[in-house]
């Protein structure tokens, strides 16, 4: 039997408000444990919550950038559940008008657009952060309260590799918003799955398996992978499915039963008396859309229409905002778009994986860029030079005319200075130039290796190639 | 008209997390019951077009400002706990 | 000297030509409670220490030309008070020593130059009408030891009437300050909601719970919720209504106003000598000039009903926090976390607050939710609609503060009694309008009785002047009750 998947993700993203949703306090990720909290945020008794609103201003940008319409009016329940990172005993969040719906974004997989729809977005606190030693479990309330939003997709994924460009994308654009760091690593972007497999054909969907534990978009993509397998195989047997959590494992790349869902699960809902309903009206929603910059997809065509790039490399430098605006600034100062981007995507990138760094970890700058690249245009420098030159921009950054100047990088490209060079070397190697007159053209690479050794890498291989061929025929 | 059962009741019990001792559990359920019986007679009112009252008074878009605060009383918060361990809040391991 | 003859505005006017000290009221006041407490048992906290240290600070001049600089005052133990243990009369708090911050109204307070003798008591939680749910003591009635002073603010109203402190701060989510008051003939008000600041009042049910004061007579109570009344930004149901000068409401003239008189709020339930005492009453207005009529307010009968699933179900969220992870009473011998939830809540809470709490609990549940509690808030609409109706037509609405005198203690009050009385005071906080319950009068045994006087939203100063006057007229302000009026 063939089966089709159906997969819908839940991502919560962490707004970087400077205080909390409902608190005052900081909102700071990596300082001391209990550090950013106030008797709010401890849920003392007679605290009270008040909105911030920023976080709104947030939640509407980031619903807006995922074509979502904004409600007109919400307010914020309460789900009560006991746990201890959950301090008042009900998160604040809201159920039955959240703040964005009906929302979409486009994915591209294997050449092919597909648009994912958005079925909501919804405003509400974070809670705390549980650590567990065979001793006991300890409770840091930092986290608590920090503004998240909810970002429920339609169940119109149909494979891993769909969910994969669905983060990507839904990452990239809110990274461009600005509401957030999604820093996967961090926390501040976090993703549960569910997925069906229903026989092919047949409109009903099967039972869903919720996916947690999913630290990466990599692992992502590996757990639905492995589930899918696992639940074909379960339904071709002539099994059921239980309607259950699953814990997908890094090392072994499998998942793992958390538990069965409990259907007595009653989170008691209830607009939060505390906190009065918001309304939303035209001219505070067009001030926000007013403020959403130029979003990824929009940002690539510019690029393919106006800077001559492929589709493919503008694609790839918009993913990511940093880099876009880093090769941006770089074209407007002057450097070749095509080139400039080369060298993004090519040295930039992998010294960025090879150290696990971001672009704005490095000293180079847009500026610098395009200087090095006008060098290399204007035969100040070789390609190859231009590999030394940009591994110094990139670590210690600094000019590079003066680094060229100084490091004597510049290219030889004075006939009579590379004539005396190449002389010298056809009279140290009678040998090449016989096997050149005889035919074997690879004599030729290695002559011009030597002119290279002989200049430490700085001549004008056009003009060696050239003038070798011219000296060789004289002899 | 709807009633608690001891088995609601045992429901109720666990996801408010108390105890209920076994002597209690009749009389409670009688006293439960008692007060459901008396609110019955809302249901028969005619609410259609009603919008419900969910907050004390009819105030809509009250937002703070986004300014951190930082609280200093975090150690003597600690020193409220039962129980802590060094900057953390501490309760019997979770398993799961 | 005693407490009891004097208002807040003479005491002033003695502070300012110093023919007392606030160090010497002070005084009196902690004296007055060594020599009474043992009997009435209002306070669980008194702060003798710091009550001196303040009153010489008010001395020295740091509190002039404020309001009730230097006049004592017990708060409510469910108000939070920095550096002053804070239990809610439960088990669960009763080592909570120190909240780590003020309510608004205690910083208020402060800010006004009232000085704090103590914390009193309360049914745990604010949950019961006798004080009697207090997991630590029973407050007497100081008219009369063998009966209760009402609840749940019943230690501010017997620390009042016993003449303990000048003033009390009760709250009120169903009558909490309004029946202790009538039944210890002294002046409660349970403000409009969002009048005063929650911040810092631990929440019964967070929509019905406003704070107030519990006085003597009506033109302290005026000076009071002045003081206590006003925007508060770190509660967002508060008002930013500007908050108008009561004192300067407090005129004897009602002439020309328009009241009304609930057929619902005066059933077979009502007590002879309560109906007599709301009749005697408007015939009083009546002398002074003011219309009063009979109206039918249908609804009003939905009230406790309505009552009992909103508060419940919403005490039943307010209760969750009580965990006992960051604070609160913690079971010793928790096997799991769950078991830790569940033994530390089954003993820090009594069977009152269980009782709510299971019963709010299931109103939320499942299908309950939406068919009672949504139902319910629906209701409260409806009755809300009915008052503005009323209030629209009438300035004012009458009806007796409870269906007849304090309840014995350790008696357990007849149920259709207990659902009147609910009627009469919860229907003012859903209706989220003001209320005040003036003594109106004594029974043959010599207990207090009160009347209630509901305004509209915001129109404190209109209650304010029918209070007065009625007061003013009728003069049962002026007896003292047999414990604690020491110069009787």
């Amino acid at each position: 039997m063939k089966f089709e998947t159906i997969i819908g993700l839940e991502v919560h993203v962490e707004l970087k408000t400077d205080s909390k949703i409902f608190s005052s306090s900081p909102n700071k990720f990596g300082n001391e444990p209990n550090e950013n909290i106030n008797p709010k945020d401890l849920g003392y008794p007679g605290t009270l919550p008040v909105l911030n609103k920023e976080a709104v201003n947030y939640g509407m940008k980031a619903s807006m950038a995922l074509n979502c319409d904004i409600a007109d009016e919400t307010v914020f329940d309460r789900k009560h559940y006991f746990y201890p990172d959950n301090p008042a005993a009900y998160q604040i969040s809201q159920d039955e008008q959240p703040i964005g719906e009906h929302g979409w974004i486009e994915i591209e997989v294997d050449g092919k657009k597909k648009k994912i729809g958005i079925e909501r977005i919804h405003l509400e606190e974070d809670a705390g952060k549980l650590t567990h030693t065979a001793d006991g479990s300890l409770v840091d309330y930092n986290r608590q309260g920090t503004p998240l939003i909810e970002i429920v997709s339609d169940p119109d994924i149909r494979t891993p590799d769909e969910a994969y460009a669905y983060l990507e994308k839904l990452k990239s654009i809110i990274q461009y918003t600005g509401v957030s760091d999604v820093r996967m690593e961090e926390g501040s972007l976090r993703c549960d799955a569910n997925i069906s497999l229903r026989p092919e054909g047949q409109e009903e969907f099967g039972t869903k398996v919720e996916l947690k534990n999913l630290n990466s978009f990599a692992f992502v993509k590996s757990g639905l992978e492995y589930e899918e397998k696992r639940q074909a195989k379960i339904l071709s047997e002539g099994g059921k499915m239980e309607q259950e959590t699953r814990r997908y494992d890094e090392k072994t790349k499998k998942t793992t039963l958390m538990r069965i869902k409990d259907s007595a699960d009653d989170y008691r809902l209830f607009p939060d008396p505390d906190i009065v309903p918001l309304e939303i009206d035209a001219a505070w929603k067009e001030k926000i859309r007013a403020e959403i910059p130029e979003l990824p997809d929009a940002r690539k065509q510019r690029y393919v229409e106006e800077m001559e790039l492929s589709a493919y490399d503008a694609g790839v430098i918009t993913a990511s905002k940093e880099m876009a605006d880093f090769f941006e600034a770089a074209v407007d100062h002057g450097g070749d778009a095509k080139l400039v981007a080369n060298w993004l995507m090519g040295d930039l990138s992998a010294y960025l994986n090879k150290h696990h760094q971001e672009l704005h970890d490095l000293a180079i700058t847009p500026e610098a860029l395009s200087k090095m690249v006008k060098l290399i245009e204007d035969g100040t420098i070789s390609s190859k030079i231009a590999k030394k030159v940009f591994t110094e921009l990139l670590e210690n950054g600094g000019d590079p005319e003066k680094i060229v100047k100084d490091k004597g990088l510049v290219q030889i490209s004075d006939e009579g200075q590379l004539k005396e060079i190449i002389g010298k070397v056809l009279d140290n190697n009678e040998q090449s130039i016989e096997d050149y007159k005889n035919g074997k053209d690879k004599a030729i690479g290695f002559l011009v290796g030597q002119v290279m050794k002989e200049t430490k890498g700085q001549a004008n291989p056009q003009k060696v190639n050239q003038i070798l061929k011219e000296e060789i025929e004289k002899r | 008209m709807a009633q608690l059962t001891e088995e609601k009741l045992a429901h109720i019990a666990d996801q408010s997390r108390l105890y209920i001792a076994d002597d209690e559990v009749a009389s409670l359920l009688d006293d439960l019951n008692d007060t459901i019986s008396y609110t019955e007679k809302i249901t028969k009112i005619d609410t259609d077009h009603v919008k419900a009252t969910t907050n004390g008074n009819q105030l809509t878009n009250v937002l703070r400002e986004d300014i951190p605060v930082k609280w200093e009383e975090r150690d003597a918060a600690l020193e409220h706990a039962p129980e802590h361990d060094g900057a953390h809040f501490k309760v019997p391991t979770i398993m799961d | 000297m005693s407490l009891h003859k004097y208002s807040i505005n003479q005491l002033e006017e003695m502070l300012d030509k110093k023919e007392i000290s606030a160090q010497e009221l002070t005084d009196m006041s902690v004296k007055q409670i060594k020599a009474v407490d043992n009997d009435i048992q209002a306070f669980l906290t008194v702060t003798e220490e710091e009550a001196l240290k303040n009153a010489k600070a008010v001395d020295e001049g740091q509190a002039t030309g404020k309001s009730l600089a230097g006049i004592p005052v017990s708060i409510k133990d469910n108000i939070v008070t920095k550096g002053t243990r804070t239990t809610c009369a439960s088990k669960m708090l009763e080592n909570f020593t120190d909240p780590l911050y003020d309510a608004t109204i205690v910083e208020k307070l402060n800010e006004a130059g009232a000085v704090s003798v103590g914390k009193v008591n309360l049914d745990e939680f604010a949950m019961g009408s006798t004080t009697e749910t207090s997991a630590f003591q029973k407050t007497k009635n100081p008219w009369n030891t063998d009966h209760v002073p009402g609840g749940s603010s019943g230690g501010s109203a017997a620390s009042v009437a016993a003449g303990e402190v000048i003033f009390s701060i009760g709250s009120d989510t169903g009558g909490s300050i309004r029946q202790p008051a009538a039944f210890c003939g002294v002046t409660g008000m349970k403000p409009t909601y969002g009048l005063v600041s929650r911040y810092g009042l631990v929440p019964m049910a967070p929509s019905l719970d406003q704070a107030g004061p519990i006085t003597r007579t009506v033109a302290d109570n005026a000076r009071v919720l002045q003081a206590i009344a006003g925007h508060d930004v770190n509660d967002a149901t508060s008002s930013k209504q500007a908050v108008p000068d009561y004192s300067a409401s407090l005129k004897e003239d009602v002439k020309g106003l328009k009241i009304a008189v609930p057929k619902q709020f005066m059933t077979d339930m009502i007590s002879e000598e309560v109906r007599e005492a709301v009749n005697n009453a408007v015939k009083v207005f009546e002398s002074l000039g003011v219309v009063c009529e009979e109206v039918d307010m249908p609804n009003v009968a939905y009230a406790e009903s309505a009552y009992y699933i909103i508060s419940s179900a919403e005490s039943a969220s307010a209760m969750a926090r009580y965990d006992s992870v960051r604070y609160g009473h913690r079971a010793e011998s928790a096997e799991s976390m769950i078991d830790m939830y569940k033994q530390s809540r089954t003993e820090g809470f009594g069977k009152e607050v269980k009782r709510r709490i299971m019963l709010g609990t299931a109103m939320l549940s499942g299908e309950w939710n939406e068919a009672y509690f949504r139902k319910a808030q629906k209701v409260r609409t409806i009755i809300t609609n009915e008052f503005k109706q009323t209030l629209s037509e009438y300035d004012l609405i009458l009806g007796p503060t409870t269906a007849q005198e304090a309840f014995k203690l350790n008696e357990t009050p007849d149920k259709q009694v207990t659902q009147m009385n609910d009627r009469l005071t919860t229907s003012v906080n859903l209706a989220g309008v003001p209320g005040l319950s003036v003594p109106a009068g004594f029974t043959k045994s010599g207990l207090p009785l009160g009347i209630q006087l509901i305004g509209n939203h915001f129109d404190e100063s209109t209650v304010y002047r029918a209070g007065y006057t009625f007061e003013q007229a009728t003069g049962y302000t002026e007896k003292l009750p047999t414990i604690g009026g020491s110069e009787q």
